[in-house]
């Protein structure tokens, strides 16, 4: 019985995730170009096409019910991981080094805040688009790399610039520590749930592999 | 000019669903290699699995068909679609229109033809 090639098996399992497929539905793809192997012998590259390209064929024909989410909600998941785990970890570290005294939210932390939402985390999805982009990479490089300088530089200047002493509210640490626990924790299950999405499952025996 | 195989694959494209539905309601239900047999046989050929399996796997998403995972003969197992209520349904519907578009379409190229 002539068996898949392990390279091919990789790089259609690698094709599938980068579009974000669910691990459930890979696992269908891979089973099933198993099977069609193991009965004709005809190589993969000859019956499926080269792995990208199969993969292409495989999202083209899936949508939100069959193992492709809707890019609005990765765009407002990974935001939303992006916004938990920049809270959590900032409240949790104001909180600690505050020492029980009131923790103070400055003009600057709020601009530093929002360009690390606004123009780090759409860096950071523009350089994955980028990275595994079949065509055009570069449509995704060039302004994810604007937005990182644009970000990291303007992190901090803008505790240079602008007002890093008066508070504009204060919160207890005791408070900032029980909402950058929270958020983290939100980050933490929210990263769970997908590592669950991705897990692959062979229909066959239903294991995960 | 394109090659005829391409052409072929071309064709076969715009009707492989309303295909694989009329094979289907034959026996009610067969595996992806198995389909690419009798479409060779039935003078569909060149379709390939790359092309198929993706296909069928949409009719099962939309209703028209059901997947079924079996048990091989010592083999790795087989994925068997079948035919639902909907797809047989979607057949009733499609199929006559097809075939009346199928004709005129030859009526024209064999108007072209013979001129």
């Amino acid at each position: 019985m002539m068996t898949l090639d392990r390279k091919y098996r990789d790089e259609l399992i690698l094709a599938l995730r980068l579009r974000d497929i669910s691990g459930e539905r890979v696992g269908d793809v891979i089973a099933e170009v198993e099977a069609h192997v193991a009965e004709t012998g005809e190589d993969p590259r000859v019956a499926f096409g080269p792995p990208k390209e199969y993969a292409a064929k495989v999202a083209e024909q899936l949508d939100t019910r069959t193992g492709k989410p809707s890019k609005l909600r990765t765009v407002v998941g990974t935001i939303t991981v992006g916004v938990l785990s920049f809270v959590g970890a900032s409240m949790l570290l104001s909180a600690l080094q505050a020492d029980g005294a009131l923790v103070p939210v400055t003009p600057a932390d709020l601009v530093a805040a929002v360009l690390c939402v606004c123009l780090l985390l759409p860096a950071t999805m523009l350089t994955f688009r980028a990275a595994t982009a079949v065509t055009g990479g570069r449509k995704y490089g060039v302004p994810a790399a604007i937005a990182y300088i644009a970000g990291v530089g303007g992190m901090p200047l803008s505790k240079l610039l602008l007002d890093d002493e008066t508070a504009i509210f204060e919160i207890t640490s005791s408070m900032a520590l029980a909402v950058g626990l929270v958020a983290l924790l939100g980050a933490i299950l929210m990263l769970w749930q997908a590592i669950r999405y991705g897990r692959i499952v062979d229909p066959r025996s239903a294991r995960t592999r | 000019m394109a090659d005829l195989t391409a052409k072929r694959t071309q064709w076969l494209r715009g009707v492989l669903d309303l295909a694989v539905l009329a094979l289907l309601a034959e026996n009610g239900e067969d595996y992806g290699y198995a389909l690419l047999q009798r479409l060779e046989q039935a003078g569909l050929p060149d379709m390939k699995a790359g092309t198929l399996y993706p296909l069928l796997n949409r009719l099962a998403a939309d209703g028209l068909l059901q997947a079924q995972w079996r048990e091989g003969k010592g083999g790795p197992g087989r994925k068997f679609f079948v035919l639902t209520d909907e797809g047989r349904a979607a057949l009733a519907a499609y199929g006559p229109e097809w075939t009346a578009f199928a004709k005129a379409a030859i009526a024209v190229v064999e108007r072209g033809v013979n001129r």
